[in-house]
């Protein structure tokens, strides 16, 4: 299905001046979707941008009728791009009255918008299709976004409209990380934060409105959604999150676009979404910090010692263990046998468990603050978690056999 | 309060529970016993766990180990024996309901999904009311009452379930003092008739005065048993560390 | 009765206010659970359901269309908490990335598909054509009782009929659990509500309902029904029953009034264009919300804004 030539001929922009061109506003426009887009889930406002590209319609329709009316062709796309701004700013301001004015949540504001300006916009479509120009204009290809048969200009104002959303986003960049990352710290350090946030939802609206003709109004909030989010199983920090995302919103535009040329029927807006989708889902599973075969090794191995420290130092009570995921481990460690009576070993460990734990209570009695971080430390063997000094110390406090030990 | 409650069966048995949120642990093998008919305080640091110890022990959030009996029993053989009081702060407050429709909410699991609400289910809930001094305030829409009221409300829903052991998750915070004495009031009347209350608490200067029992937590279990016992200068130095600063002068008033 | 008028505005804007008053009932639900959203992502995901379908079934027959829907609709509320649980993230950016990924694949494999042959497009999935459910055997108002007659009704009318009924027989038996979880998750999970069985079975109802309205009269009418009339009402009182009450009578309005201004209405104004009569009932229903936003009693809420 994939013709690896044109595919590499692609990848290399060597598919035509057009599709060049277009990959190349694809990989910007990724990039500041997947930087914008951090900014805008690290202030849970990602739906917003939903409502916005759904509110173009309706302006994309009325400047085409006017463009129309004034004798034009109604196609000129800077015209019907700034139609779109104007609605989605309008779309906005709605969504920001509802949850001001009113006791709608923010939710129910944007799923209004949402529908009632894209009803509005259908609505607008049908009567340009019901004068006959509709298909020859092309103005469907906004609802999913198209980049075959995009004429040579259109391409170059999409590709001079991402270099500047780009430039704009590199230039605001820090501002709005000190507003996402620290708003008290932001607003001391004298930056204003309504209009920080104005600003972003201005950039925002400007992603929005360059990525219409090429995803589709449908799709292209996925620009500014899927790769934070799938940034965000990388790192906990903002600043790595605003460069992961914004590589894989620039990944995606690329390899989505050279896809889109070598591939016939392969829509170029879905097939971006489409690798987006892939790259998240490859996080998702197997990224190092979030991800969930690592949390899931994690917090297996941090139940399974908490079964086996609770399993040994019922052991050394003598008490009967009822748990089957405790009795489970201990086997498994060939702590208990069979018929859960305790092995030599298991005895062993449980006698040394209780010296830990001992150890691990007389440490606490002196460093309360430590609680929370030690809940989990004190699991491990102490050897590892506290110098031989620390631990010299704690047992010059202690002496006798375990039994007999404070154990809590 | 009274000699004889204090060898009574336990109300609620927390053994060896283990709480984490991913790998993160909230709660380390905490054991803990309540008994019938006597006030309880959990009390601890902020983070310490104790929402969390009461939200699992009512099978809210999963523990990764460990068990809670209610009377003896696990939950399910229990529940209506239990009223849970969740935070005030929890719900949306704007939610279209009356003060009663509330509080009828507590009639859930005595009359099922499909029972109607009658005449006399009404005027029990409007019972309910009356004890927490809100029955006047019963067709009030629940967004137009002050903390204070919207926490009394919570209160006469749980009564509502007649219920034997109460369990409130910090029922006095951000509540006005005419409140807070209706509330304690109330409960120490409930415990006086063989109830069991068991409070998340926050204000260090009152468990003396308002408890008699109490679990000092601060992720693991650092004491429980009566207050006179348990609530000790030592055992908060441990539960708070260098946080006891605020609350230090108000321990040598009390202890 | 004029037959004409039966068939060509009765019956359709009969489907329409269906369409609508199921999915205002249920939307009420949504928007105090601030899921309003979900019938957005749900109503997205419809499209994917139904590419599928027709590759396994190379066939445009209601029934595996139906199922695909409803399959794909199940599947993105399970991913959509999966994502959310998973990746600690809000509820609204875990829609986000599902329902754009789902409708991305959607729209990728009915490209790929051979479906130039039937009459499907991604605009029909979006509005639907209500305008083409006429029932044009039913000559005049006799016909109402004859029985060739009433089997030549557009089969979508009966189909939303039944959802309806679904819609409010699950409002009746759930009410109690419903409303409590609705409210207070944590007390009603302690309670012993089914609070996750309740919440599920709220998602699959919306998801069976946008597979229905879906096909009768596209994904718009669905979101905007499953959201404008329930958060205009949220605006007129402070009490349950009477805001659900009040959310039916939008969604009347706003499908009788829709239909009406995209076909009479434009003849009256003297325009000779049929518009999207799914697009104007969204619209109206947009505009009544945006009317209670200014006017409504309750339009502040209780906290006072």
């Amino acid at each position: 299905m994939i013709d690896a030539t044109a595919f590499v001929n692609a990848l290399t922009f060597n598919a035509g001046y057009n599709t060049a061109i277009v990959a190349i506003g694809a990989v910007l426009l990724g990039w500041a979707g997947g930087t914008v887009g951090t900014f805008l889930l690290l202030r849970q406002r990602s739906l917003v941008s939903d409502a916005l590209s759904h509110a173009t319609l309706p302006g994309v329709g009325i400047a085409f009728l006017v463009m129309a009316w004034f004798g034009g062709s109604g196609r000129f796309l800077p015209g019907l791009l700034i139609g779109a701004a104007i609605s989605a700013m309008l779309g906005l301001a709605s969504v920001e009255w509802l949850t001001r004015r009113t006791r709608l949540q923010s939710d129910a504001a944007i799923g209004a918008v949402l529908s009632s300006f894209f009803g509005l916009g259908v609505v607008l479509l049908t009567v340009i299709q019901s004068l006959g120009i509709g298909r020859q204009a092309g103005i469907g290809s906004f609802l999913l976004g198209s980049t075959s048969g995009m004429l040579r200009n259109e391409a170059i104002t999409l590709a001079v409209l991402a270099l500047g959303v780009a430039f704009l986003v590199f230039v605001l960049r820090r501002q709005l990380t000190l507003v996402c990352f620290d708003e008290t710290f932001a607003r001391t350090s004298g930056i204003d934060i309504r209009r920080t946030d104005l600003l972003l939802m201005l950039l925002v609206m400007a992603v929005t409105v360059t990525g219409l003709r090429v995803v589709g109004l449908i799709l292209v909030v996925a620009l500014l959604i899927i790769p934070p989010v799938a940034a965000r199983f990388w790192t906990d920090k903002t600043n790595t999150m605003v460069v992961v995302s914004g590589f894989v919103g620039a990944v995606s535009g690329f390899i989505g676009t050279a896809l889109s040329a070598s591939v016939p029927n392969f829509p170029a807006g879905p097939v971006i979404v489409l690798v987006a989708a892939c790259l998240f889902v490859f996080s998702l599973l197997f990224a190092p910090a979030r991800g969930v075969f690592y949390g899931l090794y994690r917090s297996r191995a941090f139940s399974r010692k908490v079964h086996r420290r609770q399993g040994l130092l019922a052991i050394l009570r003598g008490e009967a263990i009822y748990d089957r995921d405790t009795i489970k481990v201990l086997k498994g460690e060939g702590y208990i046998n069979a018929d859960a009576t305790p092995t030599k070993t298991g005895l062993d460990a449980a006698e040394n468990a209780a010296r830990e734990e001992a150890l691990w209570t007389i440490y606490l009695r002196d460093n309360p603050d430590a609680a929370y971080r030690a809940a989990r430390m004190r699991l491990d063997p102490i050897a590892e978690r506290l110098t031989t000094g620390e631990i010299a110390e704690l047992e010059k406090q202690f002496s006798g056999p375990a039994a007999a030990l404070p154990v809590q | 309060m009274n000699v004889h409650n204090t060898d009574a069966g336990a109300a609620l048995t927390v053994r060896g529970m283990s709480v984490a949120y991913g790998d993160k642990p909230a709660l380390s093998s905490v054991d803990a016993i309540f008994k019938q008919g006597r006030m309880s305080a959990v009390v601890g640091p902020n983070g310490a766990g104790k929402s969390t110890m009461l939200k699992a022990a009512m099978g809210i959030i999963p523990a990764i180990s460990g068990e809670a009996l209610f009377f003896g029993r696990p939950l399910a053989e229990a529940r209506s024996r239990v009223a849970y009081v969740p935070q005030r702060a929890s719900v949306d407050w704007d939610f279209p309901a009356t003060v009663i429709d509330v509080v009828m909410m507590g009639l859930y699991r005595s009359l099922g999904p499909f029972r109607l609400i009658g005449r006399s289910q009404r005027e029990f809930a409007l019972d309910c009311l009356e004890d927490v001094d809100m029955a006047s305030l019963a067709n009030r829409q629940i967004g137009q009452l002050s903390g204070g009221q919207q926490q009394r409300v919570f209160i006469a829903r749980a009564l509502a379930q007649k219920a034997d052991l109460l369990m409130l998750d910090e029922p006095f915070a951000g509540v006005d003092a005419a409140t807070e004495k209706t509330i304690i009031t109330l409960l120490k009347k409930l415990v006086a008739e063989g109830g069991t209350a068991v409070a998340v608490h926050h204000d260090l200067s009152t468990v003396t005065a308002y408890f008699e029992d109490v679990l000092i937590l601060n992720v693991r279990r650092i004491a429980n048993g009566t207050v006179a016992k348990a609530f000790t200068d030592a055992n908060l130095a441990e539960a708070y560390g260098g946080r006891l600063t605020q609350a230090t002068p108000v321990l040598q008033k009390t202890v | 009765m004029d037959g004409l008028y039966i068939g060509l505005v009765l019956v359709p804007t009969l489907i329409g206010v269906l369409a609508a008053v199921s999915c205002a009932l249920l939307g009420n639900f949504l928007v105090l659970r601030k899921q309003s959203l979900m019938g957005d992502a749900v109503s997205h995901v419809v499209l994917p359901g139904i590419v599928v379908a027709f590759i396994f079934t190379g066939s445009m027959s209601v029934g595996p269309m139906l199922l695909g829907a409803a399959a794909a609709a199940l599947l993105s509320a399970l991913l959509i908490e999966l994502v959310r649980n998973l990746g600690k993230v809000e509820p609204g950016a875990a829609m986000g990335v599902v329902f754009t990924a789902l409708f991305a694949l959607g729209v990728v494999l009915l490209e790929q598909s051979d479906t130039r042959d039937v009459h499907f497009d991604v605009e029909h999935a979006l509005y639907g054509n209500l305008e083409s459910l006429v029932w044009l055997a039913g000559m005049d108002a006799s016909s109402m009782f004859e029985p060739e007659a009433l089997a030549d009704l557009p089969p979508q009318l009966g189909r939303l009929a039944l959802a309806l009924v679904a819609v409010i027989a699950f409002l009746v038996f759930f009410w109690r659990q419903l409303v409590v979880s609705t409210f207070d998750p944590v007390f009603a999970h302690a309670a012993g509500v089914p609070v996750r069985f309740v919440g599920a079975a709220l998602i699959s109802l919306v998801a069976v309902v946008a597979v229905t309205a879906f096909e009768a009269v596209g994904a718009i009418i669905t979101i905007a029904m499953l959201i404008c009339p329930a958060a205009a009402a949220r605006l007129m009182t402070n009490r349950l029953l009477p805001q659900i009450l009040w959310s039916v009578f939008f969604a009347l309005v706003s499908a009788v009034v829709g239909f009406w201004a995209a076909g009479s209405g434009m003849e009256l104004i003297g325009s000779g264009f049929s518009v999207s009569a799914a697009g104007m009932i969204a619209a109206v229903s947009g505009a009544i919300l945006g009317l209670c936003a200014v006017a409504a009693p309750q339009r502040k809420g209780a906290l006072g804004h």
